[in-house]
């Protein structure tokens, strides 16, 4: 292990973690949670810790490293939640990670934890972990579903057989809760160890539970119990996949609804405040180029944020509970065959699927994943989905320069190049994410239906949720600043802006790519928000408006049919398909790369892929530009 | 019965596993949901391009169908 980073004193810490947050002295016991995933670990990391923990990465690593604190009793405790992995083989960097913890022997106690209605199984970890030198605790979560299944654990005689407390419960009911705080306080007074010692093959391991089981477990479980009625229809081919679309479709259209609520509520509100400080403002003598800066550019850039994050929200919050429930590892099934074509888990159909609202729920929506290098090309594919913003703006562009017959062959073009853009990116990302050798096919078990904690899981939705939305505030904030400083008209007007300027001397090259300078500057403009294109095209065909307003206030300015004139105007045929092109495929918003670096944990892998994205989208605008030329 | 690879298993059948393919990741994933040689399984679901669904010590296992063809199973126990 190397040293620690957080107090550098190793010999007396028994927390490694990169935190400042939790640290630990002497008289702090620090307690591990040890299970596969799945097994509601993180269900009671939450319900223990609740607002008290921090989530970074272990040192070096690309793994989540969640950490806590508590009181009992007015003693403080941290609770460090170990990667989920299945065994302590150190297959991955989970299993790694989770191995050396415990092999370091730092921990004052180990809560391991198994699923109470397929316990066969889910003691394989305790195996694995039988024969350490640490004092631990058997959790048996789930006792209310293995309850439902008429399965009967005699605890005592388990305990009693392997020689430390046994504590059943239900992850998800606070009441549970008050066993396990008293058997820790009893455990950490009066530690005790498995008492069989290590095991070192496969079949000792299975041959150790099976014993263990014997005469503890009555009415095991059958195969009728496991595989449902409802599984049947949920797992065939054709019927479980309009299932899933049915579902996931509603989560869509419900996370929809409540950011389009959110959003225009905030909307109306900041117009409203807004509308009223103008003239406050004004009276009060302050500078003009404060004003602007503070309503159009802060406002909308505040609106912007919060639109994306209520949709954010609303995703996250229904993949959480697909999760919970134990319905996503039958969307992973359903979809298995389809994407482990291109190196990915089934599950990932959906963060895909959700990039057509936002890319940043596409994004986070790769937390299903378990796989880093496998998340970070998820999240590279998902780029080339267009979001809901480019959306909006393509088919109206399309349209105005094509018709409706064409605009529309124009979209179905967008689509179908998304399909190979995905598969390039997987040509050429695919092998360093997700190295061949090292893929291993689906090997995954169906956990049983449950109930979600529906408040716990909003409040972990929520917290994360919340942290995207600053970060993406953050960036999105500093972008348009430097932005805003490039388009304010000293004079008043556009020509008198930077970035007309600057816009002007480099044309000669945009125009190799297909795009005069409005159009370039249209595409510059998109890195704040894929809306204010359109604002954007409007006031440099000098339509009206000033630059300023119309990039940020896309929310007015976007509107319309005078967009559409002004568009067939100004573009050639091969100019508008290049442009339209150009805008679908570039890299999605700054708010979108802060959350990729967020999750990927990555600045390096962000910056790859934003390169990548960038030179693909003026090389594919190139291309159609020139093609175009020879077509119109 | 004589051998068959697991991705000819017929669902509803019951078979023991007789030999798994030496691949080390392979051989870690399927010992940590406890199967391995000996191990008793029923079979769920078997149908063309999706996993294979079985069920094995407690619980309902997914098995990609390439792993499938390095699993052989057979009609009778070894233990």
């Amino acid at each position: 292990m190397s040293k620690c980073e957080a107090c550098g004193s190793c010999n007396s810490c028994k927390y490694h973690g990169e935190s400042t947050y939790y640290q630990k002295d002497a008289d702090t016991p620090v307690i591990a949670l040890l299970g596969q995933p799945n097994s509601g670990k993180s269900t009671i990391f939450n319900l223990i810790t609740g607002s008290h923990q921090h989530v970074g990465n272990w040192p070096g690593k690309t793994v989540d490293q969640k950490e806590g604190e508590f009181q009992l009793d007015g003693q403080r405790m941290i609770l460090a939640d170990l990667p989920g992995s299945y065994s302590l083989s150190a297959d991955s960097d989970e299993e790694v990670i989770t191995e050396s913890y415990i092999n370091a022997g730092k921990a004052d106690l180990v809560l391991v934890m198994a699923d109470a209605s397929q316990l066969k199984r889910s003691l394989y970890m305790l195996a694995d972990f039988a024969g350490t030198k640490l004092p631990a605790i058997l959790i048996l979560n789930m006792m209310d579903v293995a309850q439902g299944q008429g399965i009967r654990i005699d605890t005592d005689r388990l305990s009693h057989k392997l020689g430390i407390p046994v504590v059943p419960m239900s992850a998800i009911k606070k009441k549970d809760y008050s066993q396990l705080y008293q058997t820790i306080e009893n455990s950490l007074k009066n530690p005790q160890m498995i008492s069989h010692g290590k095991m070192h093959s496969v079949s000792e391991k299975i041959a150790f539970i099976d014993d263990l089981l014997s005469d503890v477990v009555t009415a095991s479980k059958t195969q009728q119990k496991a595989y449902s009625r409802f599984d049947q229809i949920a797992l065939s081919p054709v019927k479980g996949k309009f299932i899933a679309f049915g579902i996931v479709l509603g989560v869509f259209l419900v996370a929809m609804i409540f950011s389009g609520i959110i959003g225009g509520s905030v909307g109306a509100l900041l117009n409203m405040v807004s509308d009223g400080l103008r003239p406050v403002m004004t009276g009060c003598h302050i500078p003009q180029l404060l004003i602007s800066l503070i309503l159009d550019v802060f406002f909308n850039v505040l609106y912007f944020a919060t639109m994306m994050a209520s949709f954010v929200l609303g995703i996250s919050l229904g993949f959480n509970l697909m999760e919970e429930t134990g319905y996503l590892a039958r969307i992973s099934f359903l979809f298995d065959h389809t994407m482990s074509k291109v190196g990915l888990q089934g599950k990932t159909i959906m963060p895909f699927f959700m990039g057509l609202g936002c890319t940043i729920a596409g994004t986070t929506g790769t937390r299903v994943v378990d796989n880093w290098g496998q998340r970070v090309l998820a999240i590279a594919m998902s780029w080339a989905v267009p979001c809901g913003a480019t959306l909006s703006v393509v088919p109206m562009l399309a349209v105005a320069m094509f018709g409706s017959t064409g605009g529309f062959l124009v979209i179905v073009s967008v689509f179908l190049l998304m399909v190979l853009m995905m598969w390039i990116v997987y040509k050429i990302f695919g092998n360093t994410l997700s190295p061949k050798a090292e893929r291993v096919g689906m090997i995954m078990e169906l956990p049983p239906y449950h109930k979600p904690n529906f408040r716990n899981t909003l409040y972990v939705t929520f917290e994360r949720t919340l942290d995207i939305f600053v970060r993406a505030l953050r960036v999105i904030t500093i972008v348009s600043v430097v932005f805003f400083i490039l388009t304010y008209g000293f004079g008043g007007n556009a020509e008198s802006s930077i970035l007309y300027k600057l816009g002007v001397v480099i044309e000669p090259v945009t125009l190799f790519f297909g795009m005069k300078w409005q159009a370039f500057l249209a595409f510059l403009a998109s890195a704040i928000s894929k809306e204010s294109l359109l604002g954007v095209l409007n006031t440099l065909h000098g339509t009206g408006g000033n630059l300023v307003s119309s990039t940020f206030g896309a929310k007015i300015a976007g509107s319309g049919s005078a967009v559409a004139s002004v568009i067939s105007d100004n573009f050639t045929k091969a100019q508008g398909l290049a442009f339209i092109y150009a805008i679908s495929f570039n890299m999605p918003c700054v708010s979108a790369l802060a959350a990729t670096s967020r999750e990927t944990h990555s600045v390096k892998w962000t910056a790859k892929i934003g390169v990548f994205y960038t030179v693909s989208a003026l090389l594919i605008s190139c291309i159609v530009y020139h093609i175009g030329l020879l077509i119109f | 019965m004589k051998e068959i690879l697991l991705s000819e298993a017929v669902p509803g059948k019951s078979y023991f596993i007789r030999e798994i393919k030496d691949e080390l990741r392979l051989n870690n994933r399927l010992s940590s949901m406890g199967i391995l040689t000996g191990t008793k399984i029923e079979i769920c679901q078997n149908k063309k391009k999706q996993p294979v669904l079985l069920f094995a010590r407690d619980t309902l296992v997914a098995i990609g169908r390439e792993e499938c063809t390095k699993i052989k199973i057979g009609g009778d126990s070894d233990e």
